[in-house]
C-alpha cells in the first residue's frame, strides 16, 4: 500500500508529520528540558488519580525563546518547550481514545441498525438524529460543564458528541453492502446475522471508516482545544495544548511565543492527520484512481 | 520536478503562517487624533442586569443608572465623605435622629418633560419597599430603617422621612441607586407597582432627572446614553453629548480598542496592564479600593484536620503573600492584616496594621511538627490526605495564587488538588456539601463601615453571619461584633474590634491576603475623571480635549 | 410523493427529534450538583429570600422529572421561561441573538461556498498540477487550524498592525442600528434605505464571516474537487467529449451539475457546524450572537437559556437539512423525494 502514497506528495508529508508526532510522543521523556513530577491525589468519589505537576518559578516568567528555553517560558515560569513536547502524549492519547471509543459505539449501533433494520433501526437512528441536531461544540460544552474540568472529562464529552456520525456512516455502508451478492451467498448458507455483520460487512466498510477516523483524529483535537479555550477544558496546570493557548492568549501582545508554539503543535498534528486522511481517501477510492 | 516545487511552496506557506503569528513583536508608532470628540466610549466586561434602580445591585447597572436617575443627595468628584444637594436642596434631622426633613429642588423636569415633585419621592421609596427587589434583594438597604409609612409628603417640595430605627448611614443610602427617584407617571403608565414582582418595562427603559437619558440598550453589546436637554444642572461647561458603554468579553478586544483610540476607557485585567502601560496616549492609574482578597478555610470540612487551629495557622504561614502581590496582582495590591481594609475606621485595631502572618515555611513546618502532624515515610503529612483547593473559573489572579499555593503546600508535605468550577457548582459545593477545604474568594463593600467586613467574615451563623460557610464560631467574637455594631462610642467600638482580632487571628478561619487596587486605563485626552468608589463613572463630569 | 406531502411528513418527524433534544439537554444540564439560584441571586451575599424565590420560580425544589414536565408544559404554551443571567424572557434574548448569528452564518456561507466551488473546480481541472497542490494545501491548512487561533491572528493583523478592518462588533460607533424588521442589519438597513448602516454592517461582517467560513471553504473545495474528478471519469462525460464538445461546455454544462450534489449536502451539514463554530468566532469578534449567549449560559447554568438555544439551533439545523434534500430534487431530477 505504501507505494501508492508515493504518487501523492501531500499524503507523504502527512505521513511524515504523523510519524514525527508519534516519535515525539514516545520519546517525550528523553526530549524535554524540565520534567513534571507526579502526585497521587484522592477525588470526591474516594478514588485516587495521579496528577502531573510542573514546577512554578515566577522569577523565570515569560522569558523569550533562547538556548535555555527553546520556546520560552509561560507566565508561571514553566518551560513551554517541555510542556508542548509533553502535551504530544496527552493530545494523542486524547484523540485516539475519543475516536476509537466513538468508532466502537458507532460501529455497533450503526451496524445493528443497518443490518437488522425495522424498529431497532428506527430507534437508533432517531436517537442519533437528536445528538446530531445539537451543534457538537455546544453539546460538548454542556457535558463538559456537567462533568467538571479534566482531560478524562473532555474525552467523555467528546465521545458523547462523536459516536453518532459513526453510527450514521456505518449504517449507510451496511445498507449498501447488505444487498451485495456475497452477503446473499453467506446468508443462504445459513451464516448468523452477527457473523455476516462482523465477517463480511465490517471488513468491507473498512476504508471509508479509516478515512473518517484519520480525519477525525485531527478534528477531535481542534474541538478539545476549543473547549479549553472557552474555559471548559483540562484542569489548570496540565500540559494540554488547548489550555496553553487559552492561557497564553491574554499574553499574546507581550509574549507571542506562549500562544504560538502550542498553536503550531496543534496545526502540525491536525494537518498531519488531515493530509494522511485525504491521501488514504484518494488511494482507497477506486473511482478517483484513473 | 514539479513535486519538489510544490514542496518548497508548501514550506513557504507554512513559514508565512508562522511569520504572521510572529508579527506580534513588531511595534508600530502612530499618533492618533481624538476619535469621536463628543462621545465617551468605555469598553468593559459584563452587561447591566437591569436599569430599574429599585432592583439594581451590580456595578454594571450602577454605571448607567447613576447618570440617568438622581437621588436626593449626591457626591462630587472623588469625595466619598461629603453629601452634596441633588434633588434635595437642604435637609435637617430631629434630635432623636429619627425624623429627616428634605426641601426639594424646584423646576426640575424628568427627561420626558414631567415635573419632579414630592409625590415622586414618596412613590420611589415606597416602590422599592413594596416591590422588594425580587431579582437582587437590594431592597434590604432601605428596609433596614424604613417602611411604607416612613415617607410623608408635607407639600409639593418638602418631604419628611421618619426612620423605624436610628441609622447613622441613612444619607449614604440615599446616595445609592436604590434610593434614586423615578417618575411616578411613567411607572404607573407601564405596569405600576406590584408587590414582590419585577417591572419588566422599567428593566429595559429609563426616565429620570439625570444628565443623560437612555438612547438604547442592546444586551451584551452596548448601552448608549445621550444628553438630556431638560437637565436642571444645564449644559454649560464641558461635557460630552453621548456615552457608549460597550461589552467586550475578550481582553484582546479591549486592549486593541484602547490602543487604537476607539475606547476612551477600557477594563484591562492585571496581567495585561503591561500591554497598555507606557503606550502613547494611554494613562494607567491605580486607585485604592476596598476589595479584599481572601482564602477561605473550611473548619467543618470532611477533612477534619482543618478543624484544628494549628493547621490553619500553618497554612497562613505557607502562603506566599509577596508572590501573590507581585505575580498575581502585578504589584497592585497591599497586605491585609485582618478583616478590615486600610482606609476604613478601626483598621489600626488589627495589630496596628502589621500582618501577624508572613510567608515562612520553616515556621509552618514547626507548627505542624509540634502539633504532631509529622511527615510519613513518603514525605506526606496528614496520612497523605488531599487538601482540595478551588477557585471560580476564569479568574486569572486566583489561578496564579492557587497553583503557587499548591506548590508551597507540596513543599510542606501536604497533598493538594486545584480545581476550577463555575459559580453555580462552586456555590453548591460551598453551601451544600463539606467537600471543600480551601477556596479563593474576594469581597467588596456594600457600605463604608468595618461591620460590613468583620461580621460576615468571622461572625458565626448564630448571629446570622458566616457568609462563607466556614463553620467557624467563637462566642466572644460574636459578642464583640454585636457590641461594636450597636455602639456609637468610638473607644468602646475600638476595644471590641481589638478583642475580636486577637482571638480570630490566632484561630484564623481564612487567610487574609490583601487589598487590591483598581486600575482605570484611559486615553490621555479624557479630562475630568476622578475615581469615586461610592459612585463611579459619572459621565457628566468627563470630556475630551 | 408530492413535494408538500413530503415536507409535511418531514416536519412531523421533527417533533420527536425536538422532544429528544429537550430531554437530552435537560438531563445534561440538570445532573450537575449546582446552585444556580444562589448564583443568579448574587452569590454568597445573596438574600436568602431572593434565593428561595428563584428556586420556587425554577421549581428547583422539585424532583427533576417534575421540573421537566413544568418545562414541557411551558414549552407547549410557547413560553421558554426566563433567562436569569440576562434577567429577561429567553424569547427576547433569542430574538436579539439569533438574527445576529444567522447573518454571520449566512455571510460565512456566501463567502465560503462560491470560493470553495471555484477552487474545487480549478483544482479538479488542473489535477496534480501546481495550482491543484497549492489550493489543496491551503484548503487542508484551513481546516487544520484552531478557529480561535486564526481569529486572534486576523484580528491582530488587520485591526491593529494594518488597521484596515474593524476590530469587533456589528456597526461602527456612531452608526445606529436600522429599525428591526428581520434583525439582519444588512437587510434591515437596505429596507430603511440607510446605506451608511448597510456599509458599516458589511464592513464589520467581513473578517468574522471569513474566519468562520474558512474551514467550510476548505471542506467544500475538497468535496467539489473529488466529486468533479469522479464525474469527469464517468461515461457520459467521455461521450460528451467524444462528441467534440468544448472542454468548457463539458465541464460547466455536464460535469458541474452532477458534481454539485455532494457539495450541496456538505453545505447543508456545515450550516450546523457553523452555528456551533460561531461560539468561538463570536467570542473573539465580540459578535452579539447566540454562540456567546449559549457559552455564558452553559457556564452559568442558566437552564432556560441553554434549552432555548439548543431548541432553536436544532430546528434551524433540521430545516437546513430539509432544504438540502429539496435542493437535491432541483439539481438532479432523477432524485425522488421520499424514504426518510
Amino acid at each position: 500500500m505504501l507505494h501508492l502514497f508515493r504518487h501523492s506528495l501531500l499524503s507523504m508529508i502527512g505521513l511524515a508529520l504523523i510519524l514525527l508526532v508519534v516519535f515525539i510522543a514516545i520519546f517525550a521523556p528523553l526530549l524535554i528540558q524540565e520534567h513534571p513530577s507526579y502526585v497521587e491525589v484522592s477525588t470526591d468519589q474516594g478514588t485516587t488519580r495521579v496528577e502531573e505537576r510542573w514546577d512554578i518559578n515566577f522569577e523565570n516568567k515569560l522569558l523569550p525563546p533562547g538556548p535555555e528555553h527553546y520556546f520560552g517560558t509561560d507566565d508561571f515560569g514553566r518551560d513551554i518547550y517541555s510542556m508542548v513536547v509533553w502535551g504530544t502524549q496527552i493530545s494523542l492519547k486524547l484523540c485516539l481514545m475519543v475516536v476509537l471509543t466513538a468508532t466502537i459505539i458507532g460501529v455497533i449501533l450503526g451496524g445493528v441498525a443497518g443490518y437488522f433494520g425495522g424498529k431497532i433501526d428506527e430507534i437508533i437512528m432517531r436517537v442519533t438524529d437528536v445528538f446530531l441536531a445539537i451543534p457538537y461544540l455546544i453539546l460538548a460544552m454542556a457535558v463538559a460543564a456537567a462533568l467538571g474540568r479534566s482531560i478524562e472529562n473532555i474525552m467523555m464529552a467528546l465521545i458523547v458528541v462523536w459516536w453518532p456520525q459513526y453510527a450514521r456512516l456505518l449504517r449507510g455502508q451496511v445498507l449498501s453492502i447488505r444487498e451485495n451478492q456475497y452477503v446473499e451467498a453467506a446468508r443462504s448458507v445459513g451464516a448468523s446475522g452477527w457473523r455476516i455483520l462482523f465477517r463480511h460487512i465490517l471488513p468491507n466498510s473498512f476504508s471509508p471508516l479509516l478515512v473518517q477516523i484519520t480525519l477525525d483524529l485531527g478534528a477531535v483535537l481542534l474541538v478539545a482545544a476549543g473547549l479549553s479555550f472557552i474555559g471548559l477544558g483540562a484542569s489548570p496546570g496540565t500540559a494540554e495544548w488547548g489550555l496553553m493557548i487559552s492561557m497564553g492568549r491574554t499574553h499574546m501582545f507581550h509574549a507571542w511565543w506562549y500562544v504560538t508554539f502550542p498553536g503550531l503543535a496543534i496545526l502540525i498534528t491536525v494537518l498531519g492527520f488531515n493530509l494522511l486522511g485525504d491521501g488514504i481517501r484518494d488511494i482507497t477510492d477506486p473511482k478517483l484512481r484513473r | 520536478m514539479n513535486n519538489k516545487k510544490v514542496g518548497l511552496l508548501a514550506i513557504g506557506m507554512c513559514l508565512l503562517m508562522i511569520a504572521a503569528s510572529f508579527s506580534g513583536c513588531v511595534e508600530t508608532e502612530t499618533e492618533i487624533e481624538i476619535k469621536n470628540p463628543d462621545t465617551i466610549v468605555f469598553y468593559t466586561i459584563g452587561d447591566p442586569k437591569t436599569l430599574d434602580p429599585a432592583d439594581a445591585y451590580d456595578t454594571a447597572s450602577g454605571e448607567v443608572i447613576f447618570s440617568i436617575y438622581e437621588g436626593l443627595i449626591t457626591y462630587k468628584g472623588a469625595d466619598t465623605e461629603t453629601f452634596y444637594p441633588s434633588l434635595a436642596t437642604d435637609w435637617s434631622v430631629s434630635n432623636d435622629s429619627l425624623t429627616w426633613t428634605f426641601n426639594l429642588r424646584e423646576n426640575v423636569k424628568f427627561s420626558n418633560g414631567n415635573d419632579f415633585t414630592a409625590e415622586d419621592v414618596k412613590y420611589s421609596f415606597d416602590r422599592v419597599l413594596i416591590m422588594d427587589a425580587p431579582e437582587s434583594g437590594v431592597s434590604w438597604i432601605l428596609s433596614q430603617c424604613m417602611d411604607t409609612n416612613s415617607t410623608k409628603i408635607i407639600d409639593d417640595y418638602t418631604i419628611e422621612i421618619t426612620l423605624t430605627d436610628p441609622y447613622g448611614g441613612f444619607l449614604a443610602l440615599l446616595g445609592y441607586t436604590v434610593g434614586y427617584i423615578v417618575d411616578k407617571e411613567t411607572v404607573e403608565a407601564h405596569g405600576g407597582v406590584v408587590a414582590d414582582t419585577e417591572n419588566e418595562w422599567m428593566k429595559e427603559h429609563a426616565v429620570g432627572t439625570g444628565p443623560y437619558m437612555l438612547d438604547h440598550w442592546t444586551h451584551k453589546t452596548e448601552v448608549v446614553l445621550v444628553k438630556n436637554e431638560n437637565y436642571w444642572g444645564g449644559w454649560d461647561g464641558k461635557h460630552v453629548d453621548k456615552v457608549v458603554i460597550k461589552t467586550a468579553d475578550e481582553p484582546a478586544t479591549r486592549i486593541l480598542a484602547l490602543l487604537n483610540g476607539d475606547a476612551d476607557f477600557a477594563y484591562i485585567p492585571y496581567e495585561n496592564l503591561e500591554d497598555v502601560e507606557g503606550e502613547d496616549g494611554v494613562i494607567v492609574q491605580p486607585y485604592d479600593s476596598y476589595d479584599v482578597v481572601l482564602v477561605i478555610l473550611n473548619t467543618k470540612s470532611n477533612n477534619a484536620y482543618l478543624a484544628e487551629a494549628e493547621v490553619r495557622q500553618a497554612l497562613s504561614y505557607a502562603f506566599n503573600y509577596q508572590s501573590a502581590i507581585d505575580d498575581a496582582y502585578i504589584g497592585y495590591m497591599s497586605r491585609l492584616p485582618g478583616c478590615i481594609p486600610v482606609g476604613m475606621p478601626y483598621y489600626e485595631t488589627q495589630n496596628n496594621g502589621v500582618p501577624v502572618y508572613d510567608y515562612d515555611l520553616v515556621e509552618a513546618e514547626k507548627i505542624l511538627d509540634d502539633a504532631g502532624y509529622t511527615e510519613n515515610d513518603d514525605g506526606y503529612r496528614f496520612n497523605a490526605t488531599t487538601f482540595r483547593i478551588f477557585y471560580n473559573a476564569g479568574n486569572a489572579e486566583r489561578l496564579k495564587m492557587s497553583l503557587s499555593f499548591q506548590q508551597e503546600l507540596t513543599e510542606l508535605g501536604i497533598i493538594s488538588t486545584v480545581t476550577t468550577e463555575g459559580w453555580p457548582q462552586l456555590l453548591h459545593r460551598m453551601f451544600a456539601t463539606s467537600d471543600w477545604d480551601i477556596i479563593f474568594m474576594g469581597w467588596g463593600p456594600d457600605y463604608n463601615d468595618p461591620d460590613d467586613y468583620i461580621a460576615p467574615f468571622v461572625g458565626s451563623a448564630d448571629i446570622g453571619q458566616d457568609t462563607y460557610n466556614t463553620g467557624w464560631k467563637n462566642e466572644t467574637v460574636d459578642e464583640m461584633i454585636l457590641k461594636a455594631k450597636y455602639t456609637t462610642d468610638h473607644e468602646e467600638r475600638s476595644d471590641a474590634y481589638q478583642t475580636a482580632f486577637d482571638i480570630y487571628i490566632h484561630d484564623p478561619p481564612m487567610i487574609f491576603i490583601g487589598q487590591r487596587q483598581y486600575i482605570r486605563p484611559m486615553r490621555d485626552w479624557v479630562q475630568g475623571y476622578s475615581y469615586n468608589p461610592v459612585r463611579e463613572w459619572y459621565w457628566y463630569d468627563y470630556y475630551k480635549e | 410523493m408530492k413535494t408538500w406531502e413530503y415536507i409535511t411528513r418531514r416536519l412531523i418527524l421533527l417533533i420527536p427529534v425536538l422532544i429528544g433534544v429537550t430531554i437530552l439537554t435537560f438531563v445534561v444540564s440538570h445532573v450537575i450538583p449546582a446552585d444556580p439560584a444562589m448564583h443568579f441571586a448574587g452569590g454568597p451575599k445573596a438574600q436568602p429570600e431572593t434565593i428561595e424565590r428563584i428556586r420556587e420560580e425554577l421549581h428547583l425544589n422539585e424532583p427533576v422529572l417534575v421540573q421537566y414536565f413544568y418545562y414541557l408544559n411551558d414549552l407547549v404554551h410557547f413560553d421558554l421561561g426566563k433567562s436569569y443571567l440576562e434577567s429577561r424572557p429567553v424569547t427576547d434574548s433569542l430574538a436579539q441573538y439569533f438574527p445576529a448569528t444567522l447573518e454571520l452564518t449566512i455571510f460565512a456561507m456566501l463567502i465560503s461556498i462560491p470560493l470553495g466551488i471555484v477552487g474545487g473546480i480549478i483544482s479538479a481541472i488542473r489535477r496534480n498540477k501546481l495550482s491543484d497542490h497549492i489550493t489543496r494545501f491551503i484548503a487542508i491548512v484551513g481546516y487544520s487550524l484552531p478557529i480561535f487561533w486564526l481569529a486572534l491572528m486576523f484580528q491582530y493583523a488587520f485591526a491593529y498592525q494594518i488597521p484596515i478592518l474593524p476590530l469587533e462588533g456589528r456597526l461602527s460607533i456612531g452608526v445606529s442600528a436600522p429599525p428591526p424588521v428581520t434583525g439582519l442589519f444588512v437587510v434591515d438597513s437596505l429596507l430603511a434605505g440607510d446605506l451608511e448602516a448597510c456599509g458599516s454592517a458589511l464592513y464589520h461582517l467581513l473578517m468574522p464571516a471569513f474566519t468562520l467560513g474558512f474551514a467550510t471553504l476548505a471542506l467544500i473545495l475538497r468535496m467539489t474537487r473529488s466529486s468533479m474528478l469522479e464525474v469527469m471519469g464517468a461515461d457520459y462525460i467521455r461521450t460528451a467529449r467524444a462528441k467534440g464538445l468544448s472542454e468548457r461546455t463539458v465541464i460547466f454544462k455536464h460535469a458541474l451539475r452532477n458534481a454539485l450534489i455532494p457539495t450541496v449536502t456538505v453545505s447543508g451539514l456545515s450550516f450546523g457546524a457553523l452555528l456551533g463554530g460561531a461560539v468561538l468566532t463570536e467570542t473573539i469578534f465580540n459578535w452579539p450572537g447566540m454562540g456567546r449567549f449559549a457559552a455564558s449560559a452553559v457556564i452559568g447554568l442558566d437552564f432556560n437559556s441553554v434549552m432555548g438555544f439548543t431548541l432553536v439551533v436544532a430546528i434551524t439545523y433540521v430545516l437546513a437539512n430539509l432544504i438540502v434534500d429539496l435542493l437535491y430534487a432541483v439539481i438532479d431530477p432523477r432524485v425522488k423525494l421520499g424514504g426518510v
